[in-house]
């Protein structure tokens, strides 16, 4: 892989969460139509890594690049260059779901009515995300997703939750934003119905206890 | 400006939705002035004279209270990690909600001093003072105390904990504000503690946002 294609990389991550040590000089490169499956038991820093992708959190070592310059330089991308899904969603509980996207979409520049014909949201935009269930909730976030309208996604466990049928549409989602080029990293336990299998990640380091 | 907007228009909603819980901090002010004069002297001429402390030490407690919520749900939510990952910059952003917070819980507490002042025997002509005290020093502590916020945001309790952090850097301006009120009770003249008020504000306004972004960081991090 050329580095022109190299969208996100990192390298000799390490990190220290409480007396563990995490990711023991662990490198990552994600170029562009990258899906990567990260497929690791709980404690090992799935959530930890996608957070450290995202900028969230810094590492104690290592360095992060971003289309082979300094990690600043994703700030420069016309729109946002990274998001970043888990089971919080973003949104504010007590509005209702339509106030919660618009205000999305608006502050992205994306338009919300396409977003929500394809992922059938018209009979939750008047409930409060309060109000939803579990697997609406995910949904919701998909849409939070593809308005916030990124190069890079990184998920994290987002299939929880979700029946068959919005298992395939968050797949059909990621198989989409990789044909326009898009990176996906997401965390789950399960394996997603892709189109393209994913490369996967174990994370098997020396993970020092 | 489609952008500022949405994000103003959320703020809006939000407080709206939750007027409850944020009225408490006037509650509260109202409170405390009410109560005064019933654990002291309660001649005209003593409640007069203490009618700025009351008054400066009550806008203070009110909006202590307040403040714990301020990015304590946000955080819960996930907001503060989008706001962190989205283009727009993070000052702006905690510069409006400090706005439309000092809205719901500040701008209340000005417009109650005039009759908690009047209920505390405070001369009709030099209510004013009080006022502009409070119109320049309780947005100052709202953005203050943003900073105390972001700190403790990612604790589960952190009320107390801001409230500790935050008492140092609020002296001044309970001085000074309180001061413009005992200084307009004895008829000198106040510019002087409302030009040091206005400097506070316009310092606040333009450093303390940056610092609320930085906490809030620091929050995210270990969250």
């Amino acid at each position: 892989m050329s580095t022109a294609e190299t969208v996100l990389s990192a390298g000799d991550l390490w990190l220290r969460r409480g007396d563990r040590e995490l990711f023991g000089g662990y490198s990552i490169t994600l170029g562009q139509s990258d899906v990567l499956w990260l497929r690791a038991p709980n404690g090992r820093g799935k959530t930890t890594l996608l957070r450290l992708l995202a900028g969230l959190v810094t590492p104690e070592e290592g360095w992060l690049q971003w289309r082979g310059q300094s990690f600043a330089a994703r700030l420069d991308e016309p729109g946002q260059a990274i998001s970043f899904l888990d089971d919080r969603l973003g949104l504010s509980r007590d509005l209702s779901v339509a106030d919660n996207l618009h205000y999305v979409a608006d502050m992205n520049g994306t338009a919300l009515p396409p977003v929500s014909q394809q992922l059938a949201l018209e009979g939750l935009l008047h409930r409060r995300v309060a109000q939803l269930s579990t697997g609406q909730k995910k949904r919701v976030g998909m849409a939070r997703l593809l308005l916030e309208n990124a190069c890079v996604w990184l998920l994290d466990e987002p299939a929880n939750g979700l029946d068959t049928l919005n298992r395939e549409r968050l797949c059909g989602l990621i198989d989409a934003h990789r044909a326009r080029g898009g990176v996906c990293v997401f965390a789950s336990h399960d394996e997603l119905p892709l189109q393209h299998a994913p490369r996967v990640d174990t994370l098997e380091l020396p993970c020092v206890d | 400006m489609r952008g500022l907007n949405a994000l103003l228009r959320r703020e809006l909603q939000r407080y709206w939705r939750r007027r409850g819980d944020a009225l408490q901090a006037p509650l509260i002010f109202c409170l405390i002035c009410l109560v005064f004069p019933l654990g002291g002297v309660p001649s005209p001429e003593h409640l007069a004279r203490y009618a700025p402390a009351v008054i400066w030490a009550g806008a203070l407690t009110a909006c202590i209270f307040g403040l714990e919520a301020l990015y304590r749900q946000e955080m819960a939510e996930g907001w503060v990690d989008a706001m962190l990952l989205s283009p727009w910059p993070m000052p702006l952003v905690l510069f409006l909600k400090a706005l439309v917070h000092w809205l719901f819980t500040g701008l209340p507490v000005v417009l109650l001093a005039w009759p908690m002042s009047r209920a505390l025997y405070f001369p009709v002509d030099q209510v004013p003072a009080i006022i502009y005290g409070l119109l320049l020093g309780t947005p100052v502590l709202v953005l203050l105390g943003g900073i105390g916020a972001g700190l403790t945001a990612g604790m589960g309790r952190g009320g107390l904990l801001t409230s500790l952090l935050m008492l140092p850097l609020y002296v001044p301006i309970l001085i000074f504000g309180a001061g413009c009120g005992v200084a307009a009770h004895d008829g000198l003249p106040i510019a002087g503690q409302l030009y040091l008020l206005a400097c506070m504000l316009v310092a606040a306004i333009f450093l303390a946002p940056w610092a609320s972004a930085a906490a809030l960081k620091i929050a995210s991090e270990s969250s």
